[in-house]
Parts: structure tokens; sequence; C-alpha cells
């Protein structure tokens, strides 16, 4: 599965990082997001919703980002064509 | 000065109109304190708008019930628009006939009440971010709401039947969002128009074109009707209606100033000067509307939801502003 790293970067990077990815990536494939900044748990599932992505799950894990950041790891699955 | 229809004080609760035509209010009507309206002819009922969650719109249906025993039973829910504000509580209907623009329906789904409760669960690590997030959204139970779609689309002009009422719905998006539309009662002299009207608070421009939303308030000036319910504020008349067309014509035109010298969206939004606009409520809305007019002026990237909520956050923190008493007065 394709990891996006996109810790360490802000709003709206995590984001832009995932259309890019998107982008090259047939439908309904899944991808896993990584972020830390925490603007991240409202940008992804939005912009998820507006084109019709699915989160297919959203966890937190405490510290566990570089330098001891919270880390967001977010599994989505790609609209259907 | 007051934009308030003189008939009618802004109490919460219910508002008789006309003869089987109700208003439900709820001041201040800021985010989320949204109106509704009640359309009744024979044994049927028609619903403008439910509310924002459960418990709100069983509230006001136990009311409507209470003022006409048509309503015991809703027939027809019209969603003007795709916001929660205006259609979480489409599940207390469950027998109800639910129509909207086909628009609408499609927002309705990208944007579920599971979305905003997502906002609320992470309000605690944004900091004035998520302060200004649980001010917003905080009073109100999503968790409560099943989504409950539409199940009658329109795509264009449409008049229905409710008893011997005509009910017209004119759709004049996208500019609040995409599916607005308004639901005109000819035999009652009355026009709902969901959030193409806030009276007393600034509108919020999510989508645009801006001149679409003011052709569609010179299409209510036309209009020969009486009472004009907005979807949030009092229930108003024509000058209400052109003081809301005045706001989107002087802050196209100041934003459009500030866009060709140079500066950010951000930068025009807190430069303006919102003078007579500036006890409306919720003024930090002014950010909102500078990226979607920036975008329409030819900023190709529109910014992402967490950007523009933190945009609201700091101006909200930035200019503090008193309670609503604009509308009150």
């Amino acid at each position: 599965m394709t990891v996006i790293d996109a810790t360490g970067l802000n709003c709206p990077m995590p984001v832009l990082r995932l259309q890019a990815a998107l982008r090259d990536c047939p439908a309904q494939s899944h991808l896993t997001l990584h972020a830390t900044d925490p603007m991240a748990q409202i940008d992804v599932p939005h912009f998820a919703g507006q084109h019709g992505h699915v989160i297919v799950a959203a966890r937190q894990h405490k510290g566990a980002g570089p330098g001891g950041a919270d880390l967001y790891i977010f599994e989505i699955e790609k609209a259907a064509d | 000065m007051s934009l308030a229809h003189p008939k009618f004080a802004y109490t919460k609760g219910l508002h008789q109109i006309g003869d089987g035509a109700y208003a439900w209010l709820q001041p201040d009507g800021g985010w989320g304190w949204s109106n509704s309206g009640l359309i009744v002819d024979d044994d049927q009922a028609l619903v403008v708008d439910t509310l924002f969650d459960v418990p709100l719109t069983q509230a006001m249906l136990a009311a409507y019930a209470d003022a006409e025993s048509a309503a015991k039973q809703v027939n027809k829910v019209i969603n003007t628009h795709h916001n929660g504000d205006h259609c979480n509580g489409n599940c207390c209907c469950p027998d109800a006939q639910i129509i909207a623009h086909r628009a609408t329906a499609e927002h309705m789904a990208a944007e579920p009440p599971a979305l905003v409760q997502g906002f609320l669960d992470a309000a605690p690590e944004l900091g004035d971010l998520g302060k200004y997030i649980e001010s917003c959204f905080g009073p109100f139970d999503f968790k409560s709401v099943t989504q409950k779609m539409p199940d009658t689309l329109i795509d264009g002009d449409t008049t229905i039947k409710l008893g011997d009422k005509d009910i017209h719905l004119l759709h004049v998006g996208p500019a609040h969002t995409p599916g607005d539309t308004l639901v005109h009662v000819p035999a009652d002299r009355t026009v709902y128009t969901g959030d193409i009207l806030f009276i007393g608070g600034h509108p919020i421009i999510w989508e645009g074109p801006v001149q679409n939303w003011i052709d569609a308030c010179d299409k209510i000036i036309a209009m020969d009707v009486e009472t004009i319910v907005p979807g949030h504020g009092p229930i108003t008349t024509r000058a209400g209606v052109e003081e809301v067309r005045h706001y989107l014509v002087t802050i196209r035109n100041e934003a459009r100033r500030r866009y060709e010298a140079g500066m950010t969206y951000k930068e025009a939004a807190f430069d303006i000067a919102l003078g007579v606009f500036d006890d409306w409520g919720d003024r930090e809305r002014i950010i909102v509307n500078c990226a979607t007019l920036f975008h329409e002026f030819g900023v190709q990237e529109r910014p992402e939801i967490a950007e523009l909520f933190a945009g609201m956050a700091e101006y909200a923190t930035a200019r503090p502003q008193a309670p609503n008493t604009a509308i009150l007065s």
C-alpha cells in the first residue's frame, strides 16, 4: 500500500500531498497518509468527502511522530470512477 | 436600523405568518441557529428545513403539531440547501417525502453530520481554532443525527402542490451553496429563503459566484410578498433583502480593489472596514467571503477548510465582538 509521509508539514500540505498521490493511482486503490499537524483531522476528512474518497480508518498515536509529535494516520480509498 | 419585520418579534419559537403559514425562529441566528417554516393546507403539512440536531427538531415539530393537527404527520420536507443546520433533523420526519435540489443531495452526502462531529472531537488539540469550532458547533448534538437524504430531487425551478397551495421551488444557486433554493408560497404572500438571507448576521459565501446571490436578492425583491423568512435572523421585509444585497455588492467591490492591489485574501479580509455592517454578527465570515471572491477573481486554489476556520478564529480573536444586538434593536 502506498504510504504518504506528510509528517512535519503544516496544513494544507498533507492534503496537497494526498491529492497528488491520488491523481496517480487507480480508482478504489488504498493509500495511507501520515501527518503530525492536528489540523489534518479537519482537512483530510473534509477533502475526502468533497471528492468522494472514503476514509477507511483514522487513528491517532500519541507521541509516535518525529520529535515525539502525535501521529495521525489516515487510510483512504480513492473514489470509484 | 432594524431589519426585522415590524409585525413579528424576534423570539425563539413559533410565529404564525398567515392561514396555514408559520416560521420557527432561533435567535440569535448565529452559527447553527437556523430558521424553519411550516406550510399547511387541508390535511397536508410541509416543513421548510429541519434543524441542526434531533432534540431541536423534535421540539420544533411538537410545536408545529400543537399549532396544526395536519402537522402531526409531516407529508413533505424541503431542504433549501445542504448545510446541516437545514437538514440534519430530516430523520425526525421518517415518513415524509424529502425534496431538494440535486446539488443539495450531492453535497449532503459529502458533508455528513459525522464530519462536523469529527471537527469537535479534534477541537481540544487545536488551540484557538479548536475553541472557535467549539463556540460554533459545541451547543449541538450531532451524535443524535441519522442522516436522512432527499428522496425527490429537482434540477431546476419546480412547482409542487400542497392541498390547493402552489409551492414554487426556485433554484438560485450556486451562491451560498450549490443547491440554494427559495420556497415561494404565493397564496401566503411568503417566501422562505434559506441561507440566501442572513438578517443581522454576516452572510457566508461558501460557494459563489456572488452575482448569483445578488440576482437571488433581486428575485426576492421583485416578488409580491409580505413576509420574508430568512435562513437566519428575524423575519424581514424587502428592506432586509436590500441590505443583504448591499452587503454583497460592497464586499465584492472592496475585495476586488484589494485583489487588484496584490493583497492576499486574508490581508484583504483584515483590511476591509465593515462600516455599516460592523455590528452584524459573525463578522469573521469576511475571511471566507474574501477567499471565495478571490477565487472568483482568478486565484486558482481555494483554501482548505481548516485554513478558513483558522482564519476566522484569528479574526474573531483579534476583533472580539459583543453579543449580537444589531438584530434586536
